[in-house]
This record gives C-alpha cells, sequence and structure tokens, in this order.
C-alpha cells in the first residue's frame, strides 16, 4: 500500500453529479481547512483519484459512469489508492445499501439529506484515525 | 367572392406574423431573464453558502431585488439538507417574510398557488407552517394535499402523523405519498403509529402496521402480533408482513398459527414472514401448508421452507403426496446449491 504524498492541507475529493451538493460540499470543508477537488461522475472520480491522490474521498453512490460503489472498488483494487479512506454519501438508506457500501470497502456513510456539519466532522474524524 | 378570399388570406397571413413574432420575442425576454437570474445566483451563491455556515450577516445588508436569488438558492439547497443548516434557512424566511407570504398563498383562490405554497413551506424548513400545512390535506385539490404531505415529511412534523395516516385512509393522498411522507418523518412518528395500531378505522390500522414495520424495531413485535387477531384481513396481512421485517423471533409463534388463517392472502402473508424470520422451526407448518393450500399460500409456503430448510425440502419432495409447490421448492433449493 502505498501512503498520499505529503501536504500542507489534506487534499479531499467530492463527487456527485448533482451541483447544489458539490457546492455545498466544497463550500463546507474549504471553509474547514481542505483543499477540495470536485468530480461529477465515477469515471472523472477514479480519475481524480489516481492522479492527485487525496486523502479522503467523499463518494456519491447514484453517479453516472460509475457508481460509487464501483468507484470504492476500484480504489481498493489499486496498490496506489487502496488505503484511501471512503465515504459514501447517498439518498439510498436500505440495511442492503449501508451494506453493500461497506462490502465494497467504504470506511463511513451519510445519509442524504444531510447536515455539511456532520460531513466535515466524519471527514475529521476519519482523517485523524489515519 | 376571390378578392374576398385573398384579404381573409391577407389578414390571416399577418395574425400569424403578430403571434410569431410576440412568441419570439416573449422568448427572448425569458432568455434574458434567465440568464440574469444565472449571473446573479453565481453572485450570490458564496452569501448563501455562508449564511447555510451559521454566517446571516452574509445576506444582511443585500438590495431587496436580490432576495428572490437567494431564497430560490436557499430553497433548492434545502432539498439536500437536514440539521443545523435547515435552521439557519428557517430563520432566514421567518426573519425576511418568506413564511408569512407563502402561508398567505396558502388561502389563495388558485389550487396551483396553493400547491406551490404548499411545496415551498416544505423547503423553508419553519415549524410554523405545520398546522396550516395539516390543514391543507383536506384541500379540495389532489395536488395542494399532495404537496402538503410531502411538506409535513420535509418538517419531520410528528403532529402531522395522525393526520397523514387518516388523509390515506380516507383515499385523500395515495399511498406513496402518505408513505413517503411519513418515512420522513422518520423514528419520531414512531410514538403516534404506535398509537394509532388500536384505531377504531381498519384503514388507519393497517397503514399504522405497515409502517411500524418499516420503522420500528424488534420492541415493536408485542404490539404488532396483536395486530394478526385483527377483525380486518388487510390488517392481519399487514402485521404478518411487518413482523418478517422486524425480524423478531418472538413472533414465530404467532406467525405460524397466521398460516390456518381462513383467508388465503394472510396466510401467504405469514409464509413469507416466517422466510424473513429464519426461524427452521417453521419448516414443518410451512410444508404442510405447501403441499395442501390453495396457489398463492402454498407457493409462499414452499418458498419459505426453502430458504428455511433445504434439506426437509427435498425430502418432502421424494414422497408422492409433495405436489407442484414442494416440488418447485426442491428445484429452487438445488439451484441454490454452491
Amino acid at each position: 500500500m502505498s501512503a498520499a504524498p505529503q501536504r500542507e492541507r489534506a487534499v479531499v475529493l467530492v463527487a456527485d453529479d448533482d451541483t447544489d451538493i458539490r457546492e455545498l460540499v466544497l463550500f463546507r470543508l474549504e471553509r474547514a481547512g481542505y483543499e477540495v477537488v470536485a468530480a461529477k461522475d465515477g469515471e472523472e472520480a477514479l480519475r481524480q483519484a489516481v492522479e492527485l491522490q487525496p486523502d479522503l474521498a467523499v463518494l456519491d453512490v447514484m453517479m453516472p459512469k460509475l457508481n460509487g460503489y464501483e468507484v470504492t472498488q476500484e480504489l481498493r483494487r489499486s496498490e496506489a489508492t487502496s488505503a484511501m479512506p471512503v465515504i459514501l454519501l447517498t439518498a439510498r438508506v436500505q440495511d442492503e445499501d449501508i451494506t453493500r457500501g461497506f462490502d465494497a470497502g467504504a470506511d463511513d456513510y451519510i445519509k442524504k439529506p444531510f447536515s455539511p456539519q456532520e460531513l466535515r466532522a466524519r471527514v475529521q474524524a476519519v482523517l485523524g484515525r489515519r | 367572392m376571390v378578392a374576398a378570399l385573398t384579404w381573409l388570406a391577407v389578414g390571416l397571413a399577418m395574425i400569424g406574423a403578430f403571434c410569431v413574432a410576440v412568441l419570439a420575442l416573449r422568448r427572448l425576454a425569458l432568455a434574458r431573464g434567465e440568464r440574469k437570474r444565472v449571473a446573479a445566483e453565481g453572485r450570490l451563491k458564496p452569501q448563501a453558502l455562508a449564511l447555510l455556515d451559521g454566517d446571516p450577516a452574509a445576506v444582511g445588508d443585500l438590495p431587496p431585488e436580490d432576495m428572490p436569488v437567494v431564497a430560490g438558492l436557499l430553497a433548492r439547497y434545502a432539498h439536500h439538507l437536514s440539521g443545523s443548516e435547515r435552521r439557519e434557512i428557517a430563520i432566514f424566511f421567518e426573519t425576511h417574510g418568506g413564511v408569512d407570504h407563502e402561508l398567505s398563498h396558502l388561502r389563495s383562490r388558485r389550487a396551483w398557488r396553493r400547491a406551490t405554497s404548499a411545496f415551498l413551506l416544505g423547503d423553508m424548513a419553519s415549524p410554523r407552517a405545520v398546522q396550516p400545512l395539516i390543514h391543507a390535506l383536506d384541500d379540495a385539490d389532489a395536488a395542494v394535499r399532495a404537496a402538503a404531505a410531502r411538506s409535513l415529511g420535509r418538517l419531520a412534523a410528528p403532529e402531522a402523523v395522525e393526520p397523514l395516516v387518516y388523509a390515506h385512509a380516507a383515499e385523500k393522498l395515495p399511498r406513496t405519498v402518505a408513505g413517503q411522507a411519513l418515512l420522513a418523518v422518520g423514528a419520531p412518528a414512531l410514538p403516534p403509529l404506535r398509537a394509532l395500531l388500536e384505531a377504531a378505522e381498519p384503514g388507519a390500522r393497517e397503514f399504522a402496521v405497515e409502517l411500524v414495520g418499516l420503522l420500528g424495531d424488534a420492541g415493536d413485535s408485542p404490539a404488532v402480533v396483536r395486530r394478526l387477531a385483527d377483525s380486518s384481513a388487510e390488517v392481519r396481512a399487514k402485521a404478518a408482513r411487518a413482523l418478517g421485517r422486524l425480524g423478531a423471533r418472538d413472533g414465530t409463534a404467532a406467525l405460524t398459527a397466521t398460516l390456518r388463517d381462513r383467508i388465503p392472502f394472510v396466510r401467504a402473508a405469514a409464509a413469507h414472514a416466517l422466510a424473513a424470520v429464519g426461524d427452521r422451526e417453521a419448516a414443518v407448518p410451512l410444508l404442510r401448508l405447501a403441499a395442501h393450500d390453495h396457489f398463492d399460500p402454498a407457493r409462499a409456503a414452499g418458498h419459505a421452507a426453502a430458504r428455511l430448510d433445504p434439506a426437509a425440502v427435498l425430502r418432502a419432495a421424494g414422497s408422492d403426496a409433495a405436489g407442484g409447490h414442494i416440488e418447485e421448492a426442491a428445484d429452487l433449493v438445488v439451484l441454490r446449491l454452491p
């Protein structure tokens, strides 16, 4: 497993096909001191994750091209990104959806509608554990 | 005659050209208005986001013409938000008169205006809208009632649970609309739903028991088990399904007894629920049902037995009196073998 490159500010990748949600999450995390990179579909998210090696990825589940589960599985398969923490952000909240997310390799799961404050706290908690 | 027709044709052509010109100008005006709105949103988004972040001063000095744009942004963001950010949105709309404005339009003579207000009040997140929205569940227009239900769900108002259940029971709200609103209320809906399990109206009991199955936990099993003895077959069937979702083993005996209910769809629901609960001891009574019952309950019982005790199903399929449903269940067992 390779570690993420050392940086002054932690980098968070946010992937969601909904522009409003990307703006909400981006604003909150930037205010909390993170550098945020945005993607609007699963393929772009995977590409950004491989190129930039963010410290954490926040992924919507229902995205075009690749969904959040698939992106998480791909990240876990690659040696360069296998250790990257992943938080799934989604409206799919049945038990089987949550189980599927953790089985894919996610570290945490946030339901929509969501509180950006709570998201920021979970990002901090996950990054703090690493 | 020819001249009259010519003049008629010219007149119609001029009217047509006039209409096309009006439409084209209207289209240009709308496009220009849309570009201005998009530009204003881009300019004001940072202030709207800062407000959500607990900085109301960010929108304190805005000119009046910018307020509707900020309000539109906040209402859009409210779709996605819970927690403290929604409270900031409620404060904004209360402070700037948005809630009062929409509450007044709930009494409009135009149904579309009432429906629009009912919808927006859910995104404005103000608790003051709850009682007016509950009254709107009695509106004469279905779209207004649906919008009110949706907003009551967004406001997560426990006092709306009973009105929503009764609105559905009275066929004023489709099941999906009322159900989604109640699911959006979430765990705070459980105390009133539990009380509705004893309601006089069978439609209310039926809906309440289904929702307790979706929102509740194993601790709700005793109350749901009591509904297996309800006078209404629909309530008994929904209670059986609910016990399957709750998954509590202490419901198994009651569900097994429900396999002898006089109504076939209730027996079928009990069979499905026993499969979900997962108590292997239910396989024997299920196999009996699969061998002798009407099509639907027999098939459900066969499938349930296949999940609970595959070996018993394979043995039963070997006997001459097995019947089609047990044989089908045995095929399912074989298909699932690794």
